[in-house]
Formats: C-alpha cells, structure tokens, sequence
C-alpha cells in the first residue's frame, strides 16, 4: 500500500511538474542553490547559529554582493553601451568592410550562384535571427522575473531539506527505506562535491579570462571574461561560445591593438590549463560521463530548455548516472538482485 | 521562524505524545542514555520511525549494514545459521532494547538477521546522520560515540567471559574424559 501510495504521489509530482514546466525549473535551480550554499549553513551552523538564521545570513550577504557588484558594473556596463552607441557608425562600417572582404574571398574561390544562394540565405537568416531575438525579449524578461523565485525556493530547501527527505523515505517500503538512505546520502556527497567544485571552477576560469581579456585591450573585457567564465560550466560547447564575444569586440575595435585571433589563443590556453590542472583539483573525476553523452546531453537540454537546459544537463546526467551507479551496488549489497 | 518551522513540521510528522514516548524511550537505550532534551532536540529529528508487521523482515544477515535500530514497541527475533544452515534463534528482544549498533562503526555485513515477531515500531538511527550530527553538534556525537563505545565494549568483555567460561568446560571436559 505505502508502495503504491508513493508511486502515485511520484506520478502526480512527475505529471504537475512536466505540466508546469516553469515551476519546475525554479524548483531545480533553487534546490541546486541550495546545494551550492549548504556548506555555508552548515558552517554558521556548526557555530551554533541556528539553520533558519544561517540560511538567512547567507541569502542577506549573497544579496549586498550581488548588489555591489551590480552597482560596481551598472556605470561600467552604461559607458560602454555610450561607447558603443556613439561610435555605432564606426563599428558598422568595420563590420560592413569584413563581410565585404569575406563576400570578396567567396566569389574568388566558389561559383558565383553558390554565393549568391549563401547571400540571400545569410540574408533570410539573419532577418529571421534579428526578428527571433526582438520576439524573445519579453519571454527573457518574464524567465528573469521568475528567477526571482529561485532564491525563495533555495532557502526552503535550505531551512527545511533534511525534513523533507525524511517525509519521502518514510513513504517508501521498509525493504527498500535503508537502502534508499545510503542512495540519497550517496548521490548528495557527489553531486554537491561536484557543484561546488564547478563553481569554483567557474569562477577561476572567469577570473583568467577576464583578466586575459583585460591585458588584450578587449572592450568590456572583464564582464565578458566574467560571462565566459560562467559559459565554462557547459562542456566543450561553454569555451567556444564564451570566446566569441571578445572576438567580435577585438574585430569591431578600430583601435584595437592586438588581433581577434589572440582571444582564441588565451582561450585555447585557458581551457588547456583548465583541463590540465583547474578542473582536475576543483571537481576532479566526480561525474566522469562519456564525452558523447555530455554533448548529447547538452543539445537535448538545449532543445528542450534553451540556455538554462545546457547548464543543468550535465549535474543532471551525472546525478542520474550516480544513482544509478549506486542504486546497482545497493541493490546487491542488500540482497535484492 | 524556528518556531513555526517547527509547528508546521510537527503537526505533519510528529505529535507531542509521541515525542515524549520517543524520549522516554531513548533515555532507556544506553547509546543515548545522558542525552538531555536540549540534546534529544537534534537527535530526534534525524531518527527515522518505522512500522512493521509480525513476520516482516527487518535485515537479512550478510546484507549491507549502516545503523542501529531501537524498539519503540513490539518484539524482534535476532537470527542466526547454525553450521547445517538451519535457522537458530539468538535472542528475542522487546520494546526499549535496540540491535545492529555495530553496523554504525564497521563496514561489515549485518551479522545477523532480525525479523519482528509482533507488530513493532521501530526507530532507525543510520551512519550518514551519526557522522553529521558528530560534524555539526560535537558535543552531543561525542557522547554518542563514546556510549556506543561502553556499550561495544561491555559486550566484548561479555564475549570474553564466555569464551573463557566456555574454554574452562572444554578443559574441564578434557581432563574429566583423560581421568576416566
């Protein structure tokens, strides 16, 4: 009956949150904050500060350093927009001469219909990409205004997780409630081993672009190096589009110094130094999944939920994989296969 | 907010009067003996309270162990192999009494199989949250930690005098058998 009683429950939670599929989402990237901060609480609360305070503590402190930093970034970001505006006749014209430089190369060495088919379907592309974009603003506003609900969710997870995993194993038959214990206390030492170590990942990763980015003379460098260093989290696809932006603005700058092509190189540098030695002390081998199914992975997530899809895919696979790594091993450890 | 954290958890899983069963319970177990309610007030929450019927296994010898369990009510049977493989009784236990204390300390197997001769509620205290409660409230693990250890012990030393009772009547055996 209790079997019964939880699957049923499992079903409806399954079916309401695939039919809320905004919800759900907030419900994920809350109860992934949550494991970001838990170490925090659990620090405050070692000190003998109570869970509902530290969780407290910790959300006010998170939220004066998100507030300082976007009060740091906001003249920052609105000179640059200035700059950009100001010079936009510039930075057209430097636009428009590489496509024709490029336009000139393709008639060189293709057939002139085939140019011409690409032209027009470069044409119809990015009319259509412009127009997408211009149409997907409000949907971008009304996710930012739900991400506000993320931080609310995290702190329930935070205050009330332990008692909510205790509510769902006491759903679960007495055969299995052991086992299904050791599972959870299994997969939350991984997959929060592995969140943590990302983050920190990340934000070395943001630093060394940013930094790199700086020394190049890239305009906006540090938040772009910022950006990249957060893109770094999705696998092999992160590098690659997090180094376009500083590119396309080393491309348009008509005083830049150095080539477009030196942000490839300190991003192939970065990403082998990331390889080499950040990745392996941050996060180690602890979700070590199959390349294929990491760029699997990332481009159904990306189908299915855009951006946010690509970030989460991964702990998700590897949550998934743990799981089941360690819900094999229990299964025979406690005589059920 | 603690306190209507705490009211709304409540009303949902526990009541008071089960609590104070649950307390008067465990100051009966010598693992968690000289606890106080301030203490009781963290090790609670992370017991998990099990029902059971007569005849419903509990653990099977040779299985993955992880914690002890305490007897709120009912009875349990404490199984064992003899070397034909028949099942031999080792112990029956009834309510205040707990079992698989060792399985919090070693990475061994169960030694035993426990199955419920009555309907029992039990109360589960697994490693995972003995090993946070250790890193979050010292004091109180440590207790816990060091009664587990009295009590490991005291059973050692138990064991020991039987063997060494058992060696005697061995011996005593022997030399009756030599004489005649």
């Amino acid at each position: 009956m209790r079997t019964l009683y939880a699957l049923v429950l499992l079903a409806a939670a399954a079916l309401t949150l695939l039919a809320l599929y905004k919800l759900g989402l907030i419900l994920l990237l809350g109860f992934l904050l949550a494991f970001l901060l838990d170490p925090l609480v659990d620090w405050l609360e070692r000190r003998h500060c109570p869970r509902h305070w530290g969780a407290l503590i910790v959300f006010v402190g998170l939220g004066v350093l998100l507030a300082l930093i976007v009060m740091t970034l906001i003249p920052f970001l609105q000179q640059q927009l200035v700059d950009v505006a100001e010079h936009r006749g510039d930075y057209l014209a430097i636009l428009k001469n590489r496509v024709d430089h490029l336009h000139e190369l393709a008639v060189r060495y293709f057939p002139a219909s085939a140019v011409e088919a690409a032209q027009a379907k470069a044409e119809s592309l990015s009319v259509e990409q412009i127009q997408g974009l211009r149409n997907s603003i409000p949907a971008v506003l009304s996710w930012l205004s739900h991400l506000v609900f993320v931080p609310i969710v995290a702190f329930f997870f935070l205050v009330s997780g332990a008692e909510i995993k205790k509510w769902v194993i006491s759903l679960l038959p007495n055969r299995y409630f052991e086992m299904t214990l050791m599972l959870l206390h299994e997969v939350n030492t991984q997959l929060g081993g592995y969140l943590r170590g990302q983050s920190l990942d990340c934000l070395i990763n943001g630093f060394l672009y940013a930094l790199g980015l700086f020394f190049l003379g890239v305009k906006g460098g540090l938040a772009i190096g910022a950006a990249a260093g957060i893109m770094n989290a999705v696998p092999y696809l992160g590098p690659i589009l997090g180094s376009l932006p500083g590119m396309l603005s080393l491309m348009l700058d008509p005083n830049a110094v150095m080539p477009w092509w030196s942000v490839a190189i300190l991003f192939l540098g970065v990403h082998l130094l990331d390889n080499l030695l950040i990745y392996p002390m941050t996060v180690g081998r602890s979700l070590d999944l199959p390349p294929f199914l990491v760029i699997l992975g990332i481009l159904f997530g990306g189908s299915i939920a855009g951006i946010p899809g690509m970030f989460l895919t991964v702990p998700l696979l590897g949550m998934a994989r743990q799981a089941f790594v360690v819900f094999r091993s229990s299964l025979k450890s406690y005589r059920i296969i | 907010m603690q306190t209507m954290f705490h009211a709304f958890w409540s009303s949902w899983f526990t009541g008071d009067a089960k609590r104070r069963a649950l307390h008067e319970t465990l100051a009966e177990i010598p693992v968690f003996a000289d606890l106080g309610v301030f203490e009781l007030r963290f090790l609670v929450p992370i017991l998990h309270q099990r029902e059971y019927q007569a005849g419903e296994l509990v653990f099977r010898e040779g299985e993955a162990g992880n914690g002890m369990y305490i007897i709120q009510s009912g009875q349990v049977d404490v199984l064992g192999q003899n070397t034909e493989g028949a099942s031999v009784l080792y112990a029956r236990l009834s309510e205040r009494q707990f079992f698989g204390e060792i399985s919090l300390v070693d990475d061994q197997p169960r030694s035993a199989s426990v199955v419920c001769a009555t309907r029992s509620t039990l109360y589960g205290f697994f490693k995972p949250d003995l090993l946070e409660l250790i890193d979050k409230h010292p004091a109180i693990g440590t207790k816990i930690l060091f009664n587990l250890a009295h009590v490991l012990g005291h059973r050692l030393r138990d064991s020991n005098t039987k063997l060494m009772e058992l060696q005697a009547q061995i011996a005593a055996m022997r030399g009756g058998h030599a004489s005649s």
